[in-house]
Formats: C-alpha cells, structure tokens, sequence
C-alpha cells in the first residue's frame, strides 16, 4: 500500500482492511494517537500520558472487529477508550488539577479579543474553576472536557462515551449549573450574572 | 463569552507529540500487532491499568542500620502468601458479611504487631504485581527517592526521574543506556519508603493531604459532601495505592485501618476473590454507582490487591485489578530479589 492509498482510507476502511491485515492498523495510530496523547496529557499529566495511549490503541486493536463500520471517523471511539481508562487514573488526574490550580496561566495565547478577555477572566477565577472541574462526578467532568477541551460535537461525544445524545447534553448541563454553582460560592457572583447576561 | 468558554480557557497547554515522542507507545502496538501476524492467537486486550506516578515530599529519612545491611528483604506483613510474625486467630468463614469497624481495628491490632524491618538508604523498595490479564508489572522505587527508579510493564523498563533538588536533577540528565525516559528529564519526587508518615490516624489523614494523595472529608454544603460515598472512595484508593505502591511501618498500616473504622461508607466481606483468583476478605465501597475492592489476607491482613468496576453505562468487560505479588527490599533498580 502506498502512502497515497493509505492516506485516501478512511479510519473504517483501514479498521475493516486491518481485520485481515493487522498491520493496517498502525494507520490508525499513526493519525490520532497524538490527539489522544494530548487529552491524556491534559488529565492525567504527561508522564502517565504515554502508558495510556499504548494501553487505548492496545485495546482498540484488540477490539477492532467489533467496530461499527459506518462511522468512518475513528476518533470518538477512541476517545472513549481513553476516556475509560483515564477512569482508572483518578488520582492522577486530580494531582493534574491541583498542579494547574497552582499554575499560571499563559497570557500570550493568541486569539481575539474575546478570548483574551476571556482568558484573564479565568485567570481570576482559574483557582475556584479549577477545583470546581475536580470535583465533578467523573461522568459529567468526562463529557465537559471532551466538548470543551477536545472541541468534540455533541454527537461525537455521545460516541465517544457510549450515551445517548440526550444524556450529553443533559451531563453538560448539570456540570455547568455545578461550575456557575462553585463560582458564585466563591464570590465570583457578578462575573456569573455577565455570563449569564451573554447567554 | 459563556461558563464553557471559561472551561475551555483552562485547557492545559500541552503541545502535540511528534512520532519520536510516541515511538514508544507505537512499539508496544507494533508488538501486538507482530504477535497476531505471526500466527499468534488474534490479540485479545484486557485492561492492565498503569499505576499512579507518585510525586512525594520525603524528608528526613530515620534509617535502622541493622536492618538495612541486608541486601535482599522479603518485607514482612506485605507479603500475601507469607504467614503472619505474630499469629492472630483463624479467618472468618467465607461469604460472611463481616463488621467493618471491628475488623478495621482488628487488622491495625495484627498489623502493628508485625516486626519493624526498614530499608537501607541505598537499597529499592521492589513491588510486583499482576493484573486480571496476568501480565506482570515491576516498580523499583528509591527507599529514599534520591535515585532513578524503574518501571516495567509487561516486559518493558522505564527510568523514572529522581526527585527533584538541582544536584539530584543533574544526575537524572542522562537514563541508563537502552532505556526510555518517562515523561522526560523533568524532576520527580517519589520514594518507596514514608518514614515520616504519621502514625496516629487524625496526623496520618492531614498528611496524605497534605502530600497529596487524600482530599480532605468535604466540607458542608460543598459538591463532594453531595456524592454519597466521596470520602470513603478517595480514603479507599489512597490506602490501595499506598499499600500496592509502598513500604508502610506495621504502625503507619495499623493508623490506615484506623482510619477506615473511622470511615463510613465500607463493607467488608469474607471470601472475595482477588484480580489472579487467591481468596482473602474484600474491604468493598461504591461510587457513583462503581464498586471497588482492596482484598487483604483473611489471616495476617496483608494487603492482597485491589478490583474495580466500571460505573452503570460504561462499556467495559467485567473488572479490572491487580494483586501484589511480592514486596521485597533490593540493592539495585531493576534487581529482582
């Protein structure tokens, strides 16, 4: 297969080729095991980063005949191998938010002016946000950071963890109503009113 | 500007690996793949999970001499299969449901019976385990945490960093020939010994608190004091991690149980099955509708290993875990005793 070929494959058709040819599926690691390794990074720190992507491509190959072949996107599947065994990592991912609650925020991030703005208002409340998102229930904090970090759909999401796409937005809804919760307690009140007046 | 907004403004800023960064990761995939090409049965995964990398404040180590001069120690009261020092009554018959207070302070009682062996302050506190998939897993970790440890998993070592002081970080620059670094050269505290963990069980729980390992019981009105079972969760993990990761003094074991029967939230049942089939009592808790178990001797009350259950909705094939196998102190990372 030339690169060519290989590159024109969609995640499925590799998945379904590597069922007969197993060596198809480094494809499909070679595609998305950095994208999985940043989220993985992201919660559970970089060190235990990689353990984690060999542990979810180890076990997405082990499942691969159980795909459904007619999501030609592999990506929230593996997402949601990963987020399963992030699960696992719980400790590791609540030393993550305490390291980030101590940290700075970057304030050279590119991006415009709402961002910006966006980015100092959450270095003033980065401390509170931050042990808010820690102390969600595991369920609801997965499908936050998988829409708000990962930037996946709804939809993908849904996939990703198994759920219907009612019980996303339901999980999404009630995380949120925790954070403004956390916040108000906290004293960020009247950031909250601005937030809900944007709404 | 909306509350996800902010959210998405806390993303770490973790850059995307390049294929050097994952070459690792790709090799163990590449090996799978490999086995089942070769004829090999079609590749069958089953979760291993990865232990936490333990990033801890040792400070001063008070070292016994005398114990320390041994080169190879099977540690006494970490060993499931080895009989008790001090030998306490029969265990209960299985299946029963047991009082979990009472047989919190009774396995402190055994427990701080057991003799006091410490390691050298050169020598590696060794763990072995297996998981479910009986695939074995090996962690070297300083007694001290001054020297580069190691990990391996299913085969494959990895350094670990030393702990982080300038001279120490220094050292750590270049790993051992034919080994990979996890997560970089960046500075890690970690120790396979605690020899300023408290003993008494209100001084034991600020601690791990404060190194990070416990959160505190959740205050009123606060979302942990809204999730049935929260603390006795993260209690249970954290003596789980503790007792599967590191060498615990017979009082430091005996202040966890203590601090167990202090805990509501547990259950204890007698003949529960641990991750490779040995028979022991399981401490048992439920989060979030997910149980878990740490399953300790029915005898000595050593720590046996740990099986966890994906919450209600999650697709995942049956339970996870892991069984010690063996704790033992060594002279060298990577030497087996």
């Amino acid at each position: 297969m030339t690169v060519a070929e290989r590159d024109a494959l969609g995640d499925a058709e590799v998945i379904e080729r590597s069922w007969q040819e197993p060596e198809r599926f480094a494809v499909l690691f070679d595609r998305h095991a950095p994208l999985i390794h940043r989220y993985a990074a992201r919660r559970i720190g970089a060190e235990a980063a990689d353990d984690l992507v060999a542990e979810t491509f180890l076990a997405a190959f082990g499942k691969r005949r159980r795909y459904d072949t007619s999501y030609p996107d592999a990506r929230p599947w593996l997402y949601g191998i990963a987020t399963n065994l992030i699960g696992q990592h719980r400790r590791d991912e609540l030393r993550q938010y305490r390291i980030q609650r101590s940290a700075l925020p970057d304030l050279d991030l590119p991006g415009h002016a709402e961002r910006v703005a966006a980015s100092v208002t959450a270095r003033g409340m980065r401390h509170q946000l931050t042990a808010a998102l820690a102390s969600l229930p595991d369920r609801e904090r997965d499908v936050l950071i998988l829409v708000a970090w990962e930037q996946l759909s709804y939809d993908e999401t849904a996939r990703a963890l198994g759920i219907p796409l009612g019980t996303v937005r339901s999980r999404l809804n009630r995380a949120r109503t925790r954070l403004r919760e956390a916040l108000t307690a906290a004293g960020h009140s009247e950031t909250i009113k601005e937030i809900l007046r944007d709404e | 500007m909306n509350d996800l907004d902010l959210v998405t403004d806390l993303t770490p800023q973790c850059p995307l690996p390049g294929p050097a960064d994952l070459a690792g990761p790709r090799s163990r995939l590449t090996a799978a793949i490999d086995a089942e090409r070769s004829g090999a049965r079609p590749w069958r995964w089953r979760s291993w999970r990865a232990r936490p990398v333990r990033r801890l404040a040792v400070t001063t180590a008070v070292i016994a001499a005398a114990a320390a001069a041994a080169a190879l120690i099977v540690v006494p009261g970490h060993s499931p299969s080895a009989p008790p020092t001090v030998r306490p009554a029969a265990g209960p018959p299985a299946g029963v449901r047991l009082a979990a207070a009472q047989f919190f302070r009774t396995a402190a009682t055994v427990s701080g019976r057991q003799p006091v062996t410490v390691p050298g302050p050169d020598q590696f506190v060794y763990t072995e385990t297996e998981g479910a998939n009986r695939i074995a897993s090996r962690q070297w970790l300083s007694a001290e945490g001054n020297k580069a440890g190691l990990v391996e998993n299913a085969g494959q070592r990895r350094f670990r960093s030393p702990p982080c002081t300038v001279a120490q970080a220094q050292v750590a620059r270049k790993p051992p020939p034919g080994l990979t670094v996890a997560g970089g050269y960046h500075c890690a505290e970690q120790a396979g010994y605690l020899p300023s963990m408290p003993t008494d069980p209100h001084k034991l729980l600020a601690y791990l608190v404060k190194i990070g390992i416990a959160d505190a019981p959740a205050r009123p009105g606060s979302p942990q004091a809204a999730s049935p079972g929260w603390f006795a969760n993260d209690l249970g993990k954290c003596v789980d991690y503790l007792m599967q990761t590191t060498y615990l003094l017979p009082l430091q074991r005996a202040a966890l149980f203590k601090l167990m029967a202090q805990t509501p939230g547990f259950t204890v049942v007698s003949g529960a099955p641990d991750a490779i089939g040995r028979v022991g009592v399981a401490v048992r808790w439920t989060f979030e509708g997910a149980p878990a178990e740490i399953i300790l001797n029915a005898v000595s009350y050593a720590y046996m290993g740990d099986r966890t259950w994906p919450e209600p909705g999650i697709k995942a094939s049956g339970y996870d875990g892991a069984a010690l196998v063996k704790m033992a102190f060594v002279n060298k990372a990577g030497q087996l005793p």
